[in-house]
């Protein structure tokens, strides 16, 4: 009788199962990720410093971080959570200004993504799909913008763009498209001559329905994966161009902070470079890790 | 279908006239297709036939103008529909005959569909791109698509993405996908070459039930000269991009002139019985010698290195085809200097 049941249970299972709607190529890589839980530890840490950007850029916490707490230098103690990392110079609590260089670091990493993203998909579309001299024209421009050196590019747009946090977001923006577009130009000069897209062509669709239709799709977990890797470099270069007095005026980004800590260690005071580098090391790693299980999710061929 | 009803006048609805189309390369120029003729009659089959390379495709893609260019370009020739030269249209006409008026399906079921999108999204795309029709009628034809090709369950199918059918499935769904918007002419290029062959008979018989149904011409690009005896109405029997024979599928089925379609014919393995009842073994032949390199065709017949029949003239000039029967809509011709 019991294993009568059971069987009439998994027959119900198997046609619910099939009931199921189409299984697409994204839950198939979310169910990947899903299994992998370094990955979805570095998901979390990432949604966590989100939350956190998000709470100081309302004013829920942290806030205002530039209000005297203590005597300068205090080190840090379990006193209160605005001594947590002790103060700094001016006697500010160097807890608030982590959690408020989250806030900048994060939106660097956004803003300047959103900028950089859009630019590389749509030259790397454009080289990759029409090849010829549009191929030429954009190859020969992201060689030439990605054989300038980097980090003086940025120094010389924040220098034009004036310092401030605008031009970091546009200096990273407009220099960070560069991998993007080699990718993005590799997968449509390899999907272009794949034949759903001449069976598309033979149905009568145009260049802009196949370029963003049907082979965009296709690509666009390449996307996602840059847009890990581009978070984190941006939050790293932000930081540098801090560092370097190019960057945030008057607000307490990671970089700044460090750039104080220079002449604040020789005194014993570790707290501020101490904070400013864990709170980065973590959302870095996180990042870095996650791009790679992305990678392993969303595209399992090339693991 | 092979029978061709006597009383009923055929309609022309495709002309190949002339047709080359070359591909320029670094070491020159490669005519893949060079100087075919040939026409598409309503609700019959045209077979294609030869070897890989001899410009069957070439000349598939040609119709629909899908040659990538570069390397490939059409530089010859008319191709007519309904007394339009479809090389003199504009880019914007030609895309609103694809998929619309002329059709195609492709040799490859698994990588022809688009792996992202769900089999109904791909086949209501088809219909939107030539029909101004509402939501609701598109994911209604969409499903009717889905069962006219025979696919079980259609409302739940149409959910599905390519990777969760089979072969065989995925082959229905670009039919159905070619089909949905009533094409003229369907080209089916190797529709059934991926397939195992239980698979490919029903294709075969699906093309042809659809074929009856909706009175379309169909030209089917094969090397499988048993697909063509079955299916087809009339043949054009390819070699290096040259129109060597062509006629009624009966004529060239029984009385092949051709050397090349004679050799084709014989490297079919047959199964027949002598009168004592047991199996013949014949053994299985096979043409002598390969293909010649495009880029450096020999001066006259290109069959000629082949060919066991061969002239000195064959070597010289190669032979013009020539009609030897006047049997049927498409004449009996051959490409070939002797009469065998």
């Amino acid at each position: 009788m019991t294993t009568q049941v059971a069987a009439v249970e998994v027959i119900r299972v198997v046609s619910s199962e099939k009931a199921v709607r189409g299984r697409s190529l994204w839950r198939d890589a979310f169910y990947r990720l899903k299994k992998d839980r370094i990955a979805i530890f570095c998901l979390s840490v990432v949604g966590l410093y989100s939350l956190i950007a998000l709470a100081a850029k309302f004013g829920w916490i942290a806030s205002p971080w530039d209000k005297v707490v203590g005597a300068p230098y205090l080190a840090p103690s379990l006193d209160s959570i605005e001594l947590f990392l002790g103060t700094d110079i001016f006697g500010r609590s160097v807890f608030y200004k982590v959690i408020q260089g989250t806030r900048i670091a994060m939106s660097v990493g956004l803003v300047s993504s959103l900028i950089s993203i859009p630019i590389g998909v749509f030259f790397g579309a454009l080289a990759g799909y029409f090849r010829g001299w549009v191929d030429d024209l954009i190859v020969w421009f992201y060689t030439t913008v990605s054989s300038i050196p980097n980090i003086m590019l940025l120094i010389a747009i924040a220098f034009i763009m004036g310092k401030g946090i605008t031009s970091i977001y546009v200096a990273l923006g407009i220099t960070a498209w560069v991998s993007l577009a080699r990718v993005i130009r590799g997968e449509f000069i390899k999907h272009k001559s794949r034949e759903y897209v001449l069976a598309a062509e033979s149905l009568g669709a145009g260049h802009a329905s196949r370029i963003f239709k049907h082979i965009l799709p296709n690509v666009s977990h390449f996307i996602i994966i840059n847009l890990s890797i581009q978070f984190m470099s941006a939050i790293k270069s932000e930081v540098i161009l801090s560092f370097l007095g190019l960057g945030v005026q008057g607000q307490p980004s990671w970089g700044v902070m460090i750039d104080d800590a220079r002449l604040e260690l020789s005194r014993g005071v570790w707290w501020q470079l101490a904070g400013a580098t864990v709170a980065m090391f973590f959302v870095v790693l996180a990042f870095n890790i996650l791009g790679d299980s992305l990678r392993d999710s969303l595209d399992p061929k090339i693991k | 279908m092979a029978v061709a009803s006597e009383t009923q006048s055929v309609e022309k609805i495709l002309e190949i006239k002339n047709l080359k189309t070359s591909f320029f390369s670094d070491e020159g120029e490669v005519r893949a297709v060079d100087d075919v003729s040939f026409n598409v009659f309503k609700g019959r089959t045209l077979g294609i036939v030869g070897e890989s390379g001899c410009g069957k495709s070439v000349t598939s893609l040609s119709i629909m103008r899908l040659i990538p260019d570069p390397p490939g370009r059409i530089v010859g020739g008319e191709i007519l529909y309904q007394g339009k030269d479809l090389l003199k249209l504009d880019l914007a006409s030609m895309r609103a005959i694809r998929g619309n008026k002329i059709s195609m399906i492709f040799q490859e079921p698994m990588t022809s569909l688009n792996p992202v999108f769900t089999i109904g999204n791909q086949i209501r795309e088809a219909i939107g791109l030539h029909q101004n029709l509402s939501r609701k009628d598109i994911q209604d034809k969409a499903v009717e698509m889905i069962q006219l090709v025979g696919i079980p369950s259609p409302e739940k199918r149409v959910s599905d993405y390519p990777h969760q059918l089979s072969g065989g499935m995925r082959q229905r769904v670009m039919i159905a996908m070619a089909l949905s918007c009533n094409p003229h002419v369907l080209i089916a290029d190797e529709p059934t070459t991926a397939l195992d062959v239980t698979i490919q008979a029903q294709i075969l018989e699906l093309l042809q039930k659809l074929q009856q149904k909706v009175g379309m011409g169909l030209i089917l690009i094969t090397h499988d000269l048993g697909v063509v005896s079955e299916v087809a109405d009339e043949v054009v029997v390819m070699y290096a991009g040259r129109v060597v024979e062509q006629g009624s599928v009966a004529e060239i089925f029984k009385h092949p002139k051709m050397p090349y379609t004679r050799g084709l014919l014989n490297s079919i393995p047959t199964l027949s019985k002598d009168p004592t009842g047991k199996i013949k073994k014949k053994r299985l032949e096979t043409i002598p010698g390969i293909v010649p390199n495009m880029l450096h065709l020999p001066q006259g017949c290109r069959f000629q290195d082949r060919c066991t029949y061969v002239l000195d003239s064959c070597r010289e000039r190669e032979p013009e085809l020539r009609i030897i029967a006047q049997d049927s809509e498409m004449p009996h011709a051959i490409r070939c200097a002797r009469d065998i």
